[in-house]
């Protein structure tokens, strides 16, 4: 190689040169930013369709607002009938203190954290008046696993506005489904439900057992203190021995909790759908994903001993009237979970998933690149970040199959708007226990589960990771019905924040 | 850029003592923790709203210097070496940036392979030794005759 041209000419013209290539860098670099930056937008707009029918992207253009279109403000619950539950919820922004706790900066619904438990019956018209006292960024009510008409989704930015401080809002559906369902804020969401805006809903059957003991399992973590049903501390729970207790358990945190007993027990429901065929379960725990619930039935401990149900990190104690708690045994954690692929005893669930309307793939991975201006490794959904997202298109009728795959390092609670799907394969391996039905499903790095779902619900359906901070770092979707459109937009006047 | 190339060699050398004193305040932090009755699960490490327990930072620390610092100092280092008159330079720092990319490697996948973690802590030792090297032979290292290419220096 020859010794470079030193010449003050060649000098000036590499100097050139440099400042060239540079100033060109730093525009692209620019260019790239401002282009990542998201500013107001309708989720309609938003990714590129999928229609599924080929299980490829048809492209970038966006879902038509046809003649016959229909509103999602329109996909109410019948309007003439009236509510037979009634409860309205103020949202405050505020200290509170845990009772046997510390205090929290953060928000109450209906006067406390967790909000008051919403009861009603198989059937019943619940008509929730949500009001906003004090809450700066807006509030929206999601009624979490209940398949609620898409007006009624309490999506801010999609299905409705945020309510302002000062402002009311009223949902109204019907509990179609008897479960344990629970509800939260979905405005700000990461930061709203971890401080506190959340609380249990639970529906029972028309004909309600009373033989057995009902309890409800809320499980929180407030700044670090754990909670069961709102309360640093363990429940004791009183049965006559040899009745059935019933603990419904929600999982309101980020992340899966796990559940596990020093006696067998019984999963008999999944995120609000009854388990067929529920066997004893001893020696493993059962993982709650983020979001998710599972209902236990256990048989309470004769006259002189306890049994002591784990959860995550609190206990609640089953003991006869009059029995000592402090006798309870602490069991070890088990090192096996519960597979609740291959739970309880099959059934047919009435779908035909051998010949699906429309078929996609949902693949988790993460990648360096810029959302909304910040530079991160975010997540990917089908290789593509936030908001380059798959819109899944289904029309009313289809029978959908989805593949949940996790190419990421950490595992995703995923959770449909709307709908319940039913697992029916994980890597390859077929389900072969109960229908195994759920709105938030964990799926592990390097799992990949194939679900299906009937589009009975028309509507605009977020499709996202109840891990809520991964949702504001990407991980949302959204299934559309054909012909439904929104008036509301993400950010914009209103302020809409979903995530 | 002798200077500059030894300062990064010092602060690459520096970061991994930082790295060995996080992760051993985090455990530390986390048995304490769990010896007076604290549960370490998902649901906790992915609530965002607080510190649940003193040496928890050493945790972030370390992900933050292990996954962007580290990586980012040491491709500085390669790049510095381009243009600096030490002997070897270019292929001293080569090695050590490969060390700190395979480290990170190496840290992501211990969750999935728990073994990987004995290699992961023996590689630390590796990139020290390295970067102290790398550091000591700027100081000691004879300046090239002058006229004598940069380029040279990256294809020896």
């Amino acid at each position: 190689m020859p010794p470079p041209d030193r010449s003050p000419r060649a000098g000036l013209l590499r100097r050139v040169a440099a400042v060239t290539v540079l100033v060109l860098a730093v525009s692209v670099l620019g260019v790239v930013w401002w282009g990542s930056r998201l500013g107001t937008y309708s989720v309609m707009g938003m990714g590129h369709v999928v229609d599924g029918r080929s299980a490829a992207p048809v492209g970038h253009q966006h879902l038509s607002t046809t003649a016959g279109s229909v509103s999602v403000t329109d996909l109410v619950a019948d309007p003439a009938r009236p509510a037979d539950v009634r409860i309205t919820l103020q949202a405050r922004r505020e200290r509170f203190v845990i009772p046997d706790g510390q205090a929290v900066d953060g928000y109450t619904i209906g006067g406390s954290s967790p909000g008051p438990t919403i009861r009603a019956r198989q059937g019943q018209l619940v008509e929730v008046t949500l009001v906003n006292e004090s809450v700066p960024d807006g509030v929206a009510l999601h009624w979490h696993g209940v398949d609620v008409p898409n007006a009624e989704d309490g999506v801010a930015g999609i299905t409705q506005d945020a309510v302002p401080v000062g402002g009311r809002h009223v949902y109204r559906f019907v509990a179609k489904d008897a479960g344990t369902y629970w509800y939260h804020s979905h405005q700000m969401s990461h930061e709203q439900v971890e401080l506190g805006l959340f609380g249990a809903l639970v529906v029972d059957p028309v004909t309600p057992v009373t033989t057995t003991v009902d309890r409800l399992a809320l499980l929180h973590l407030y700044a670090g203190q754990r909670t069961l049903n709102g309360h640093d501390q363990d429940e004791v729970v009183e049965a006559a021995p040899g009745s059935t207790v019933r603990v419904r358990v929600v999982n309101t945190d980020q992340g899966t909790e796990s559940v596990w007993a020093s006696g067998p027990f019984r999963v008999v429901a999944t995120d609000g759908h009854d388990v067929t065929g529920p066997t004893d379960v001893e020696g493993k725990s059962v993982l709650v994903a983020a979001g998710g619930r599972v209902d236990l039935e256990m048989t309470s401990p004769a006259v002189g001993s306890a049994m002591r149900l784990r959860l995550g990190g609190r206990s609640m104690v089953i003991i006869p009237p009059g029995g000592s708690a402090a006798s309870a045994p602490e069991p070890a954690q088990p090192r096996k979970s519960l597979d609740l692929m291959a739970y309880g005893s099959p059934e047919p669930t009435a779908i035909d998933t051998a010949h699906p309307d429309r078929v996609f793939d949902y693949v988790i991975g993460r990648r360096y690149g810029l959302i909304d201006g910040r530079p991160g490794s975010w997540w990917t959904i089908n290789g593509h970040l936030f908001p380059d997202v798959p819109m899944f298109q289904v029309r009313l009728g289809d029978v959908v199959t989805m593949r949940i795959e996790n190419q990421s390092d950490e595992v995703h609670p995923m959770h449909l708007h709307g709908h319940h799907v039913v697992v029916l394969s994980r890597n390859g391996v077929g389900a072969s226990g109960s229908p195994w039905w759920v709105d938030s499903l964990d799926v592990q790095p390097g799992e990949a589960y194939e679900v299906a779902f009937v589009a009975n619900n028309p509507g605009i359906w977020s499709d996202h990771c109840h891990t809520l901070p991964h949702a504001v770092e990407g991980l949302v979707a959204h299934v559309m019905y054909e012909g439904v459109t929104t008036p509301f937009l993400v950010a914009g006047s209103a302020g809409n924040h979903p995530e | 850029m002798r200077k500059v190339y030894s300062g990064i060699a010092w602060l690459i050398a520096g970061l991994v003592v930082v790295q060995a004193g996080a992760i051993a305040l985090g455990f530390g932090g986390m048995m304490h923790f769990v010896d007076t009755g604290g549960v370490v699960d998902k649901a906790l490490t992915e609530s965002r709203t607080a510190s649940n327990f003193t040496g928890e930072i050493g945790f972030p620390i370390h992900a933050i210097v292990g996954g962007l610092v580290l990586p980012i100092a040491a491709l500085l280092q390669l790049l510095v070496s381009w243009f600096t008159k030490v002997r070897g330079a270019s292929w001293w720092a080569a090695g050590l940036f490969v060390l700190v990319v395979v480290q990170g490697m190496l840290g992501y996948s211990i969750k999935d392979m728990p073994y990987v973690g004995l290699i992961h802590g023996a590689n630390a030792l590796a990139i020290l030794l390295i970067a102290v090297v790398c550091a000591r032979r700027a100081r000691s290292s004879a300046v090239r005759p002058a006229g004598e290419p940069i380029t040279a220096d990256a294809s020896a």
